[in-house]
Parts: structure tokens; C-alpha cells; sequence
């Protein structure tokens, strides 16, 4: 019963994410080698989203299980409170370096965001992940007219703790971020950031999978003058392909509302992530998010990464 | 750790503090710098109507409603809200500082978080607070045009400071990053406020604004001063309280002192707190640094020391003037001061930094001495003793109003007199006073009837008295020893029938000390017209009424010179979108008058003219001009100033080889009514200035676009003015109109005036006047605006005359088909000083050989122009002949650019060069005249504009 609740919400998830299209997801089973160059999965059905209802869901093995299938990372707010993630807890240390660009020539501003991002993420028990992130450098340029300011940042701390399940090739979570005040080295204004999202991740077909994710990432700052304080709500699905054993194409979109008191946009994301190594624990991943169709004022993000897995 | 943590508490306790002006409670500004004095004055803050009269300064701009402040030793006027002025969004700033009994020379202090309109602090809300302890003045608004940017500005005196203490905030609640100062912006426009800057390689010597290089220039300074070289203005000074450095960048124009380009999060809060100090008269920026250094060395225990000394000449006393001495006293090398000696010689200021004093004296613009001191009491110091001269003009025998000019004789007198004001402003030979201030400026001197004395460095000089145009030029050659008795210098000019009977000569674009760029006192301003022999002046102040008349008045002129109040309408918050252009625009000057003064109003009654089209503007000004007022299109095409356009046809980009009805160009804002159908159109202005100044530059440009527009019908008469903001930039009276306007000085009737004016009945030139008539010998008709009937058998009449010492070569005819020389090559009285040879041309051509269907006539005189071209396509010339070389290509253009610029032809040093004698007296001059346009109705249906060839 409890199973089969869950599975609902990710059904919701899921169809809210590709408007209520009707998806039919076949369960699999995974061989015995998930790093085989001809990697199938045994044919079965899992589960079926009919309007947006679970009717079928069965435990087996899931995507999870190979970390290349998760989605690229193009967060538009700051210190990657929104970084993007799949449903799947995974064990994970990783170095991030995005960078992210808004060029306002009518309004004669512009920003380049380039940081060094560090962050873990650790399987706490069977259904829990607990994560931590440091922006450990951030350099900032900003450009007001002919006013120009380069500047040198360290933080946030970012904690994150992430409540999950799997259903054979599936997965769903609930996955929150909260920046840790007084973490920045400018400490005349104090910063409390975070997000809050549901997430999905299925299987689509033999080698694509689908992440979706739903929820919120919010801001507040607060100094000597004043505090002000953002909120947006977030949808996303990725479709992710693999190509062959090691790579996988990501192909995205992710709307946001009300950060800038409206709709914001539809930021189209486009990425790859590859396997490397002879152990294959480590990842390389690069995304590329374009927003487009709102009043998101950035234009755009690349994030370049470097996973390691500890599973 | 312990460290750490200490850290985290403090700025947690910092967050929630509400002790910041914008959360609602301000406190004291500075609050470590204390000032004592001997016999506190009490404190003062409300209107400036009911303010005591002490506690008002000199040349203050304050209105009625606006708020002074006041301690009794520096006095400051707050602008009301809705009484915004000069560069600012909002009222709420400081338009005057100063000393209490002395004067104010700020246009503006406003704060900005950048240079884009929406960075100035634009106030909504003025809280005053009147304790017993203090007074206070706190402003409250947001960033212009972004709400999400609340600002604050809390202003406060307590008694016996020496400068007002200031604290503002402003909090970021954008969602963006911002790279922002907070920063007073002082606008000091052309008043030549000199910063001096006590620092390394600084001093007097700052680097020029490039505002596109502004983060570049933007550099960190102990402190700020500045001062007017002048006798009687005050000094200022900035420092930062709350830092230990001041940053910014510091321009003859306009500086900017404030925090570092800070790059400010969303939810950050940026603060300043400074001083801004003002003292003293006419003793350069020694009293306000004086000021800035004690309260420095309170702040951030610094050093201080009192230097003081003596300057004299050949054994007596010298000072009391910035022309005589001007001391910069260096520390270690570094220039940590500068004073202007009291009228004993006598100088003390107090300094700070340790090291080996080393003094320099400045005096008529050279540097007269410098020498180490070991000690502070640096005692007497030499300069070399000028000769005195008193200078007397006769006009026709009697005493006049005149304006001599000295010129070295010899290179061995010009390499020694050549001087600036250290190093800054423009260089003179010689340099008798600073350029853009009183008489003597430059080399230029103010001669009265009853004479006038003035001191020059020995030397050998040749000397020109000119009482304008109409009059003979004198000369005389002076050898001037040093510590002479004074030498008489005596000078005789008689005047010559060179304008018309009853022709009124009129400069309708003047400014005087009104405006946020001159420096001249009203007095000279208005010794200026008597001296130049102009008998009608607009006073055409940027953004106030300006008038004369009580000075004129006062020199007992009246019966010489009529003034007609008016204004220059002077955006300068950029506003307007031009398609295809990056950065928005303003609409460029129009004069109006005449207006009348309301001494106590905003502006002396001048409507805010920002954010309007012209159309609007014309609907404006109408009822305040009346129906026979005039609106001029000044300068139309001059090139823009700090991003401030200037020229209303520049700025639209007209295209003058296009019909103004084009809509594929811009063309047709020209017609666009902004006020809707009844109300006026943006080409409705009554006059347009071709001549505008001494030289052809803007002439040239303007002609062009003038002539479009008669072509097509838009048929307003041209205005030849000077412009003159001084005694040195341009001339009073070079260019100047004159009118048939049936009405005389004495009893001088405006309306008549102006609508003779509108109707055409006017030339306008640069020393030469051309007269035109049309008919037959013994029926003409003269200059106006109403197209004239050609009959069989009608010709052309012209007449163009010219004192002997400005040259006329050529006259031209130009029609919509072009121009034609039908005189070249005119000859030139033999003796420039004498009174022959006035008449430099004078025949008639049949029209029927002129013009074969319906026109315009012009008719030009003068010089032949300078070759320019139009390389960059715009229908406009834009480069001249700058190398030299005797063309004009591509080599001419400044490197980076695409064409330009567009430069006066040199005087010259060469005695037989037609413009030398004029030039003396008029540098620059390039002598030109014209007739306003004839409407030639060539087949008696009524006038056709011809159309754009």
C-alpha cells in the first residue's frame, strides 16, 4: 500500500512533467553486468501512468544503478542551490565549474559567475542521502555601464539530505538543499538559500531514461539596510540517452516562476556525461542550459564536472 | 577559531541591528570627528526664506522652498523634492556650499551609484530634524527608476563643524548582482572648480574623465579638495569616515567620490559616511583641506603640521590675488597643499605627512620659485615684480568700455610669460589671470571709461584695444619693464558705419555666472557687452532665467545695452530612444526668451525641461515667452558633451539629403506634435543658430542642415551668436545679428524686437554685415521672411561691409541648386587700423540671373570655408584639413575613429595673413556674414519650396 502510494506521487511527478502524456513504462531487469558494451535489460512490465495513475509497479533493479544516466547540472541560482539532480541516492564526491553569463545590453548590464564547486553526497542508510557542497571559489565579474567589478568568493556551505526509494528501473525522491548562513566570506549580509524538490527518474526505452523533478528554491538575504527575498517554482524533465556503455546524452527543459515576480523562462539543457577510467567510478560531465521565452535574466550557464562514485 | 566565531556573532548582531538610516534610525555621521571653535553660532535648518541672512552665501541658488543648513560656519541649500535641478532625478541634493559670509560655487553634490540615469539617487521623502545639538536633513528614495533600490541620505551639522557630515545607504533588493559606488557626484560644469588631490604625482594634476574608462580612473585618495581660481570663491574638501580612503576620480567637469566599485549582492547594503568641508575666500584650497586634515588626523590618527610663510616682491608684499601667487606645498615630494597668499604676502595652512618640505609659488601662470624648508616656518619667499600698467580707451574721443589683448612681441617675452594655472586649464601669453574667470583673463582685459590698472610680467608686448566690430582696432607696442611706476597705455578707436542706421546688434545666446559652466562675474559679463558694443543681449543661462539688468543698471548702461531675460533649455538626463542607437539621448539647447526673472522660484522661474521632446518644450515655454517670444534651435549639430547631447538635429540624426518626411530615417521626428495635434510640432522653433561662435565649425554643419530645411519648406530665420561663457571661450558679440527691428536701446521695445527677429529682419555675421535688397533702383524691399513677388527687371542689391582690420575675400549666393561665388578675391584696406575701405562690396544682380523658379536667396560674405568632409555618410561635414597637409582625407581622422574631427583652422602668426589682425582680439575669429534668406516667388502663384536638389 505504502509502495503503491509512492509510486503514485512519481506518476504525478511524471506526468505533470510531460503534461499528462500518457507513458507506458515496461519494467526490466538488469543482467548481471551493468558495464557490459551490450547492456540490456530483461523485458517485463514494471509499471503503467495512464493520465497521470500508476496502475503496475514491481520491485526490481533500477537506472540508478549506472550513474551516467543522470541528469547534467545548469543551475541558475547562486551557489547551485538549484543544481539539478535524479531521483537515484547515489555516494558521490564531485568537482563543478560552472559558469554562467548575462549580457543586458538594453539594460547595460552584464555578469560572468565562474566558481569551483566542491561537493559530497553519501548514502546514509538504505533510503537516505545526506550531501555537502562549498563553493570554494567563486569569481565574479559584473558589469554595470562603465561600472565594473571583479571580485574573489568563498562559500556557501550547502547541506542537502535526500529521502529516496526504487521501484525496479525507477526511482523517486524527495531532495532538499539549504544554504548554511554566514558560510560566504562577506559577512555583513547574512544569506539563507535552499530548494526543495520532488524527483523522478524512469525508464523510457532500452537505453533512455526520464528524470522529472517539481519543487521550489527560494532566497533571502538579509544586511544593515534591508533583507529581500526570492521564491520560484521549478518543474523539469531530462531525457537521457545512452550511447553505448560509457556516455549517455542529456536533453532537457526546466521551467521556472516567480523569481523575477513572473514566468521566468524555460531554460533548454543540453549535456553529456561519459564514464572514464578503467574502474569507470569516475565521470565527466559537461551541461550547456540555455533560458529562453521569460524574464530569467541570464543567459546563459555551462557547468563542467568531475564525478567520482563511491557506490 | 575563537576568532571565527567572534567573527559570526558580530556580523549576526550587525544583521539584525535596525541602527541604519534605511531601516529608520540615523546616527551621527562621523561621530569620532569633533570640532571646536570659540564662539559656537546657533544652528539653523529650514527654508532658505526664512533662513538669516548671514548664514545665506553669495551666488546661492537655493529658491524660497528650498532648505538651508546651517551652523554658522558653513551654510548648505537643500533643493526641494519637486524642485529637481540641474543633473539630479529629484530634488533632495546639495546646490549650495559654503562658507558662512562667503560665496557657493557648487552647481550640484548628488549621489549615484554609477553614471546611467536610473544610478542617481532620486529622494521621495525630506525629514528635517532641528535638536539642540544639531541639525539634520534626511532623504529617502530609491535609485532612479529601480524601486527595488532604496536609498538613503542623512545630512548633519553640529556646531563648529566645518563641513557637513553625510551618511548614505543603499540596499540592493534587485535579483541581480550590481557593480555599483556610492559616490557624491559633484557637477562643477565649466566653472574651472580646480580638484587638488594631496597625493603623489597628483596635485593640481588630475586625469582627464573618460567615462568609458571610468573603473580605470577610478582611484583611492586620502582626500579631495577643490577651489575656483578666483578671488573670492570658497575651497572644498571630501573625506571618508568610514574608510580611510576616499575613491574616484576627480574632473574639471564633474568628479565622483565615494566608496570602490563594489560588486553588491541582492540584499547587500552599501554605506558612506564623509565630511564635506567648505571654507574660505579667494585662498585657493587651503581652508577646506585645512578642514579635511584635522578631522583625518582624528579619524585615523594621522600627522598634521602648519606651514606657513611670506611671499614678496621686490621687498613688498604680494598676494591677495591668485594671479600674483599661488603656493603648492609638497611633502617628501608629495603635494599635500596649496594656498593663495593673503593680501600681507602671508600664507599658513596646515598639511599632513612627514618628510622635507619642499614650496613652490606660482605667480602670472609661471612657476616664480620653489625651494626646500627645514623647517615649517618656511619664511620669506621672492617672486619677480610685474610692471603696472593702466590701461584707457577713448571711442570717438570719449572714455569708453573696451577690451584690450596683450600678445608677446618677441619669443624671448613669450617663452617667459606663456603660463597656466599649474599646469591646468588652458595656457595663455601671457597669463594674466585665470582664462575662465574676471578680468584680466588670459590676456583679455575689461577696460573701463575711467581706466583700468592691471599688472603684467615684464616683457615686450604687442597690445590691441577693440571695442568691436564697428569700430577701428588700436594697437600699440609696450615695453614693459619689471618694478617700473605704472605705464600708461592709452588707446584711441573710432567707430565706423559698418551696420545699417537703426540696426540693433544683439548676441542672442550669452551666458554669465547664472549657468552651471562660467565662471564670470555678472560685472564683467556685462563690461563684456559694452566692451564688445553689443546693444541687445538674451541672457540665455542654462537651465535659469538669466537677466542682466540690475547689473547694467548698476554700471549705469541702461541707455547702451537692453537685456531680455531668457533661458537655455539644457537636458541633461538622458532619456530619448534613437532607433539604432546604444545609449539613450537628450534634445539638445534651445534659447527662449524673453522671460521674465522670479528671484526665490526653482531655477528663477525656468520649468523643468527634462524628459521632453521640443514639441513639448515649444508647449511650455509658450505662455511664458508670450506669443511674439522667440525659440531658437541652438548649435544643431555640435558635437555631444559627456554623453549630453547638444544639437537637436544630431541627436534625431537628421539627414538633410532626405525629405524630413522620410520614414526610413528619422526624419520625420521632425513633424511628430509630442502633445498631441493642436499642440506644436518638433520643428516648431522660431530661429536657428548657423553661426555659433567666432570660427566657421558649427556654421558649416549648420548651413547644411538649414538649407535642407528652407528647401523644403520649413522657412525660419538664422541667428549668429557667440555663446560666450567668459572672456577667453568665445567672444561676447562674435557672432552677433543685427537687426531692423524699428526700435532703438533707449526705450528698447521687445516685441518689436523679437518679432522682427522671427520675421527674418536680421544678418547675422562674424565682424562682416551683408545687406540685401530686392527690386528695382528705386523700389526695394529689404530682409523678411515673406516671400517676395519677382517682377521683370528686379535685381539683387548687396552690400557688404567690414571694419578694415576683418578680412572679407568672397560673396556667395546659395539657393536650393547651390552655391555661387559672384565675388572673389575683394580687396583689403591697406591699413587694418585705419577707417577706409569699410564697404567691401556692393552691385546688384538681375534675379532673373540668379534664380529661375521659385527659392530661397542667402547671400554670404567672408572668408572662403576651410575644406571639411563628410566621412562618415551623414550629409554633414565632420573632418577637417588637421594635418595640415592642404587636404582633407582619411589622415585627418583622430586614430579609432571614423571620421573627425572637425577643428578651427589655427590662428595665425603670419602679420600678413588676412586673419591676423582679427584674430588678435578674436582668436579663432573666420570671418563670415549673411543675409537672411529671400523667398523668391518667381511665378507670382504663391511660394513653392523648391525641394531638396
Amino acid at each position: 500500500m505504502r509502495r503503491t502510494a509512492i509510486g503514485s506521487v512519481a506518476g504525478i511527478v511524471v506526468a505533470i512533467a510531460t503534461s499528462s502524456v500518457e507513458l507506458v513504462g515496461v519494467a526490466h531487469a538488469e543482467r548481471q553486468n551493468a558495464w557490459d558494451p551490450f547492456y540490456e535489460y530483461e523485458e517485463g512490465p514494471m509499471f503503467e501512468i495512464v493520465d497521470g495513475v500508476a496502475h503496475e509497479m514491481s520491485p526490481g533493479v533500477t537506472r540508478c544503478d549506472d550513474s551516467v544516466i543522470d541528469p547534467i547540472v545548469t543551475s541558475l541560482r547562486d551557489a547551485g542551490i538549484d543544481a539539478q539532480r535524479s531521483a537515484c541516492l547515489r555516494s558521490e564526491l564531485s568537482i563543478h565549474l560552472p559558469v554562467s553569463a548575462l549580457i543586458d545590453t538594453p539594460g547595460f548590464h552584464g555578469e560572468i559567475d565562474g566558481a569551483l564547486q566542491l561537493g559530497g553526497r553519501f548514502v546514509a542508510g538504505k533510503r537516505v542521502e545526506l550531501s555537502a557542497s562549498i563553493r570554494a571559489f567563486r569569481y565574479q565579474f559584473v558589469q554595470n555601464a562603465v561600472n565594473i567589478g571583479t571580485g574573489a568568493q568563498l562559500g556557501p556551505l550547502v547541506l542537502g539530505a535526500a529521502y529516496g526509494r526504487r521501484w525496479g528501473a525507477s526511482a523517486v525522491a524527495i531532495a532538499g538543499t539549504l544554504e548554511v548562513p554566514y558560510t560566504r566570506d562577506n559577512l555583513d549580509t547574512a544569506h539563507l538559500s535552499g530548494a526543495l524538490t520532488l524527483l523522478a527518474t524512469n525508464r523510457l526505452g532500452r537505453r533512455t531514461t526520464l528524470h522529472s523533478r517539481l519543487g521550489f528554491v527560494g532566497m533571502r538575504a538579509w544586511s544593515l539596510g534591508g533583507s529581500t527575498g526570492r521564491m520560484a517554482f521549478r518543474g523539469g524533465v531530462d531525457i537521457v540517452r545512452r550511447l553505448g556503455q560509457r556516455w549517455a546524452l542529456d536533453l532537457g527543459a526546466e521551467i521556472q516562476a516567480g523569481w523575477y515576480d513572473g514566468f521566468d523562462g524555460t531554460t533548454i539543457r543540453l549535456g553529456t556525461q561519459r564514464h572514464f577510467g578503467d574502474s569507470r567510478r569516475y565521470r565527466g560531465a559537461l551541461g550547456i542550459g540555455l533560458p529562453v521565452g521569460g524574464d530569467e535574466r541570464t543567459n546563459a550557464i555551462i557547468d563542467i564536472g568531475v564525478i567520482r562514485d563511491l557506490d | 577559531m575563537g576568532t571565527r566565531w567572534i567573527a559570526l556573532v558580530a556580523a549576526l548582531v550587525g544583521a539584525c541591528r535596525d541602527d541604519s538610516c534605511l531601516r529608520g534610525t540615523c546616527n551621527e555621521p562621523c561621530a569620532d570627528v569633533e570640532f571646536t571653535c570659540g564662539d559656537p553660532q546657533p544652528l539653523y535648518v529650514g527654508p532658505v526664506a526664512s533662513a538669516p541672512a548671514a548664514y545665506r552665501l553669495a551666488r546661492a541658488s537655493g529658491a524660497d522652498n528650498d532648505t538651508l543648513i546651517s551652523n554658522g560656519v558653513v551654510s548648505a541649500t537643500i533643493d526641494a523634492l519637486d524642485a529637481r535641478y540641474d543633473l539630479a532625478p529629484t530634488g533632495g541634493n546639495i546646490i549650495d556650499l559654503g562658507p558662512v559670509g562667503g560665496a557657493d560655487d557648487v552647481n550640484l553634490i548628488y549621489q549615484i551609484s554609477g553614471i546611467l540615469p536610473d544610478d542617481a539617487f532620486a529622494y521621495r521623502a525630506m525629514e528635517i530634524s532641528n535638536a539642540p545639538d544639531r541639525v539634520a536633513i534626511t532623504l529617502r528614495g530609491t535609485l532612479d527608476g529601480r524601486p527595488e533600490v532604496p536609498v538613503v541620505t542623512h545630512i548633519e551639522l553640529r556646531a563648529c563643524d566645518r563641513g557637513l557630515r553625510v551618511r548614505s545607504e543603499m540596499f540592493n533588493g534587485s535579483p541581480d548582482p550590481q557593480t555599483f559606488t556610492l559616490a557624491d557626484g559633484s557637477h562643477w560644469g565649466k566653472r574651472r572648480i580646480v580638484p587638488f588631490v594631496p597625493k603623489k604625482g597628483e596635485g593640481y594634476s588630475q586625469p582627464e574623465l573618460d567615462l568609458l574608462e571610468l573603473t580605470a580612473l577610478w582611484k583611492p585618495y586620502d582626500l579631495v579638495a577643490n577651489a575656483a581660481p578666483s578671488n573670492d570663491g570658497p575651497a572644498y574638501a571630501s573625506l571618508a569616515c568610514d574608510r580611510e580612503q576616499i575613491e574616484g576620480v576627480n574632473d574639471l567637469e564633474i568628479s565622483a567620490l565615494g566608496t570602490p566599485m563594489t560588486i553588491v549582492e541582492p540584499g547587500d547594503t552599501l554605506v558612506f559616511e564623509r565630511m564635506l568641508f567648505a571654507g574660505g575666500v579667494g585662498q585657493g584650497p587651503a581652508p577646506a583641506l585645512a578642514g579635511a586634515v584635522e578631522a583625518r588626523a582624528q579619524l585615523f590618527a594621522t600627522t598634521e603640521r602648519q606651514v606657513s610663510g611670506r611671499v614678496l616682491a621686490n621687498g613688498a608684499a604680494f598676494g591677495g590675488d591668485v594671479r600674483r601667487a599661488s603656493v603648492v606645498i609638497r611633502v617628501d615630494g608629495v603635494p599635500v597643499g596649496a594656498v593663495v597668499p593673503g593680501a600681507d604676502g602671508t600664507f599658513a595652512t596646515t598639511v599632513s605627512g612627514e618628510g622635507p618640505l619642499t614650496i613652490e609659488v606660482w605667480s602670472f601662470g609661471v612657476l616664480a620659485n620653489a625651494f626646500d624648508s627645514t623647517t615649517d616656518d618656511v619664511g620669506d619667499v621672492d617672486v619677480p615684480a610685474p610692471a603696472k600698467v593702466r590701461l584707457r580707451v577713448t571711442v570717438d574721443g570719449t572714455p569708453a568700455h573696451a577690451l584690450v589683448a596683450f600678445h608677446p612681441a618677441d619669443e624671448a617675452t613669450r617663452a617667459r610669460v606663456k603660463g597656466t594655472f599649474h599646469g591646468r586649464l588652458d595656457g595663455c601669453a601671457p597669463w594674466l589671470g585665470p582664462p575662465h574667470g574676471a578680468s584680466p583673463a588670459c590676456n583679455r582685459v575689461l577696460v573701463d571709461p575711467s581706466g583700468t590698472e592691471i599688472e603684467v610680467p615684464e616683457g615686450n608686448y604687442d597690445v590691441f584695444a577693440t571695442a568691436g566690430p564697428e569700430h577701428t582696432l588700436a594697437h600699440t607696442t609696450l615695453m614693459l619693464p619689471a618694478n617700473a611706476q605704472v605705464i600708461d597705455a592709452d588707446f584711441a578707436v573710432q567707430s565706423l558705419a559698418v551696420a545699417p542706421p537703426g540696426w540693433l546688434s544683439a548676441d542672442l545666446h550669452v551666458h554669465g555666472r547664472a549657468s552651471f559652466d562660467s565662471m564670470l562675474p555678472d560685472d564683467d559679463r556685462v563690461r563684456s557687452f559694452a566692451a564688445t558694443g553689443v546693444q541687445v543681449i538674451a541672457a540665455t543661462d542654462h537651465d535659469v532665467i538669466g537677466d542682466y539688468t540690475q547689473t547694467v543698471n548698476a554700471l549705469g548702461l541702461s541707455g547702451r545695452i537692453a537685456v531680455m531675460g531668457g533661458l537655455e533649455a539644457t537636458q541633461l538626463i538622458p532619456w530619448m530612444d534613437i532607433p539604432d542607437a546604444t545609449l539613450p539621448r537628450v534634445i539638445g539647447h534651445f534659447n527662449f526668451w524673453p522671460l521674465r526673472r522670479l528671484p526665490g522660484s526653482p531655477r528663477a522661474g525656468a520649468p523643468s525641461d527634462e524628459y521632453l521632446q521640443p514639441g513639448e518644450l515649444f508647449d511650455l515655454m509658450d505662455p511664458l515667452v508670450g506669443p511674439l517670444g522667440v525659440a531658437q534651435l541652438n548649435h544643431p549639430w555640435d558635437e555631444p558633451q559627456s554623453g549630453r547631447d547638444l544639437g537637436y538635429l544630431r541627436a534625431i540624426e537628421f539627414d538633410p539629403r532626405l525629405p524630413v518626411d522620410d520614414r526610413a530615417s528619422n526624419n520625420w521626428m521632425l513633424l511628430d506634435r509630442p502633445g498631441g495635434p493642436d499642440h506644436h510640432r518638433n520643428a516648431d522653433w522660431n530661429a536657428i543658430e548657423i553661426i555659433n561662435g567666432a570660427d566657421q565649425v558649427e556654421q558649416q554643419k549648420a548651413r547644411v542642415l538649414w538649407l535642407s530645411l528652407l528647401a523644403q519648406g520649413f522657412v525660419t530665420p538664422g541667428t549668429g551668436n557667440s555663446d560666450s561663457h567668459g572672456l577667453t571661450d568665445a567672444q561676447l558679440g562674435w557672432a552677433r545679428n543685427w537687426v531692423d527691428a524699428g526700435t532703438s536701446v533707449a526705450g528698447f521695445d521687445a516685441d518689436a524686437f523679437n518679432a522682427a527677429v522671427r520675421a527674418g529682419k536680421l544678418v547675422a555675421g562674424n565682424g562682416i554685415v551683408v545687406t540685401v535688397e530686392i527690386g528695382t533702383e528705386t523700389a526695394r524691399r529689404g530682409l523678411g521672411l515673406d516671400p517676395y513677388a519677382v517682377k521683370p527687371g528686379d535685381r539683387l542689391f548687396v552690400t557688404v561691409r567690414a571694419a578694415p582690420w576683418v578680412p572679407v575675400d568672397e560673396v556667395r549666393i546659395i539657393t536650393s541648386q547651390g552655391t555661387r561665388v559672384i565675388a572673389t578675391g575683394l580687396a583689403q584696406p591697406a591699413d587694418p587700423f585705419g577707417t577706409a575701405g569699410i564697404i567691401r562690396y556692393e552691385a546688384s544682380t538681375p534675379i532673373a540671373d540668379l534664380v529661375t523658379a521659385d527659392d530661397f536667396l542667402i547671400v554670404e560674405a567672408g572668408l572662403p570655408y576651410p575644406t571639411a568632409e563628410d566621412f562618415d555618410d551623414d550629409g554633414v561635414p565632420d573632418t577637417s584639413d588637421n594635418n595640415g597637409d592642404g587636404v582633407v582625407d582619411k589622415r585627418d581622422i583622430e586614430p579609432d575613429e571614423d571620421a573627425g574631427p572637425f577643428n578651427a583652422t589655427p590662428d595665425p602668426t603670419d602679420r600678413t595673413d588676412p586673419r591676423y589682425w582679427v584674430t588678435r582680439v578674436v582668436p579663432g575669429a573666420w570671418p563670415i556674414g549673411f543675409a537672411n534668406p529671400l523667398i523668391l516667388d518667381i511665378d507670382g502663384n504663391g511660394w513653392t519650396p523648391p525641394g531638396l536638389r
